[in-house]
């Protein structure tokens, strides 16, 4: 039969792996190496058990190391537990591939892992397992947690900390069904643990916080029912916080079941995700509205005057607008209205009142961007002072304090306004554009 | 992090290679892709374990591999042929009447015979092995290379002759 090879050939051409055939492969070889290194170091266990030696027998060479806590024994209530500290190790040393160590700027590894901390939790067993790595010419503690994963049960690494990332850098960590449950390696002064914000009728920030008992070098702390994870804050704190916390005392954690499915660049908790309210797609950012008069500058710093008022939480810091309204009002003070998102709270607009000499009088919380309206921005000021308004999308504003009734210019061509305290609709548009919007009382 | 440029390295092979293993192991199961996805999967798994202490070239460490799962794979499960001999042949390309028909044949030709003799054909003719390599790949001698070679040539006429007639 001549021409067998050929004939092969052309059989087997067009043949091609299917997407995602290596990642499969990789994921499957690293099971290999686990199950295979399992049974390797569950025999060698046994082995040492049978010839009498004791579980703190070195078997390897101790590197010199910076950090104490890599030589100290293990804490927790599973310390002992051969299966459950190998199982860490193995899943650890399965978790720092070459991707794992280039996210984190990660060049070398040093010493062996080391489980630091294994206990049972409300969640299941866990562990926390620490290894030097050489960041930018420097050893690092790399800090990992491993516990199970709900999705399938299994033993994983959870959550660890980045060494590239100053935002990642605290050794926290929140895992378990709904990412409910809080790990914080213990830092050496008091944690507290906060379930959620609430905001006072003002808009002021409040929050109760709970002291974190640590144990055995870990803290541990569970969100109550009802209670979103993403709400929740921890902080370090010689006492109880009551306001004005620094923000470098917050405990940052990852969801581990982001970090499980998305890997390094998951959302950290507290961080606000991209926020499609914001009325951010106008074209003009700065709009002057009132009479001529003292105005504050449109650059003042919205955010900075909302912490002053305790009106943001703590947390990661949340998208402000890239928009303003700005001018006089009609008591001859400035005014500059503009937007703020907070956590997973809606894109709010803010009204900054000043005084006439320029000074901050007041900072008043409104209402959530209304993004899908014509006039996305209402805001009626206190005192009688009239309303803020604003469009994204329309050219031309006018009013009337009346329905039916005569209809005002306020500024023409113009895409933001103050207007009397009594209007009751505004007019945006021109033409066959027109679109009216009712003022809420 | 030797570890690790270890599996770089090996990552690198299969993005690189896993192409043409899979045709190997296609035609090692007879025309069977789910099979032979299944076949090179495994057999690359576990070279991801062993993949520092394979010594040479690795790639026919994997040709070897596939061919010697494929002959145990098919031992084991010789009493429940895998492929429906209707599926086993589909072509994965479409192309001229007469060239899928062809192709179809030589695939349900190397189905049919014994595992073995369709690995000494395919590492002989496919991936152009010598008659000594391909003995070393399979663990035999050469005189056994030869025997399949010469008996497997032969039963495929007859097989190539019967599917088309």
């Amino acid at each position: 039969m001549n021409g067998i090879g050929a004939a092969m050939r052309d059989a087997a051409e067009g043949v091609d792996v299917r997407a995602g055939f290596t990642g499969d492969v990789l994921r499957g070889g690293r099971r290999r190496q686990v199950r295979r290194r399992n049974g390797i170091a569950l025999a060698l266990a046994a082995v040492v058990g049978v010839l009498g030696f004791g579980a703190g027998m070195a078997m390897r060479d101790v590197p010199p190391v910076s950090d104490e806590r890599l030589l100290a024994a293990t804490k927790g209530d599973l310390a002992d537990d051969r299966e459950v500290l190998l199982t860490a190790t193995v899943a650890w040393r399965a978790e720092l591939t070459p991707s794992w160590t280039r996210d984190r700027g990660v060049t070398e590894l040093r010493g062996e892992p080391h489980v630091y901390w294994a206990s049972t939790t409300p969640v299941g067993d866990a562990a926390v397992v620490m290894q030097e790595g050489k960041v930018r010419e420097q050893w690092r503690t790399l800090v990992g947690l491993v516990a199970r994963d709900p999705a399938d049960g299994f033993p994983k690494v959870v959550g660890t900390t980045n060494p590239e990332d100053p935002t990642a850098g605290t050794e926290s960590f929140q895992f378990g069904p709904g990412d409910r449950t809080f790990l914080v390696v213990d830092p050496g002064i008091p944690v507290y643990a906060s379930p959620n914000a609430t905001r006072n009728p003002a808009g002021v920030v409040r929050r109760t916080w709970h002291e974190v008992p640590v144990v055995d070098g870990v803290g541990v702390w569970t969100a109550p029912d009802g209670v979103a994870p993403s709400t929740v804050r921890l902080v370090t704190s010689i006492g109880p916080p009551i306001s004005d916390i620094p923000a470098e005392r917050l405990l940052t954690t990852r969801p581990a079941s982001a970090y499980l499915r998305s890997g390094v660049h998951a959302k950290r908790n507290g961080a606000p995700a991209y926020d499609t309210r914001m009325w951010n797609n106008t074209s003009r950012k700065q709009l002057r509205v009132g009479p001529d008069g003292p105005a504050p500058s449109p650059d003042s710093d919205l955010f900075q005057a909302l912490e002053d008022a305790h009106m943001t939480d703590i947390g990661p810091p949340g998208n402000t607008g890239t928009w303003c309204v700005y001018g006089t009002s009609g008591t001859g003070g400035g005014l500059l209205v503009g937007e703020y998102a907070d956590g997973d709270e809606p894109s709010t607009l803010f009204a900054l009142l000043f005084r006439a000499d320029g000074t901050l009088d007041r900072v008043q919380r409104g209402p959530a961007v209304d993004f899908g309206s014509p006039l996305p921005v209402r805001v009626r000021l206190p005192d009688g002072q009239g309303w803020v308004v604003a469009s994204s999308q329309y050219l031309g504003i006018a009013y009337r304090t009346s329905d039916p009734g005569d209809w005002q210019e306020a500024q023409t061509g113009s895409q933001a306004a103050l207007l009397p305290d009594a209007a009751v609709q505004v007019r945006v548009g021109s033409g066959t554009g027109e679109v009216v919007v009712d003022l809420p009382r | 992090m030797a570890v690790h440029a270890a599996e770089e390295d090996f990552e690198e092979f299969v993005v690189l290679r896993s192409q043409s293993l899979l045709r190997t192991a296609f035609l090692l199961c007879g025309g069977d892709r789910g099979a032979a996805e299944d076949l090179l999967q495994e057999v690359l798994e576990r070279m991801f374990v062993r993949w520092r202490r394979i010594k040479g070239p690795p790639e026919p460490y994997a040709r070897a591999a596939l061919a010697n799962a494929s002959a145990n794979r098919w031992r084991r499960r010789s009493r429940k042929p895998e492929a429906d001999w209707e599926l086993a042949g589909t072509p994965s390309v479409c192309g001229h009447e007469e060239q899928v028909v062809d192709q179809d044949a030589v695939l349900r030709a190397l189905a049919e015979l014994p595992p073995k003799m369709r690995a000494v054909l395919v590492l002989r003719y496919f991936d152009d092995l010598t008659e000594l390599q391909t003995a070393a790949a399979l663990g035999c001698g050469v005189g056994t290379v030869k025997s399949q070679t010469s008996r497997g040539l032969a039963r495929m006429r007859e097989l190539v002759v019967e599917v088309t007639r």
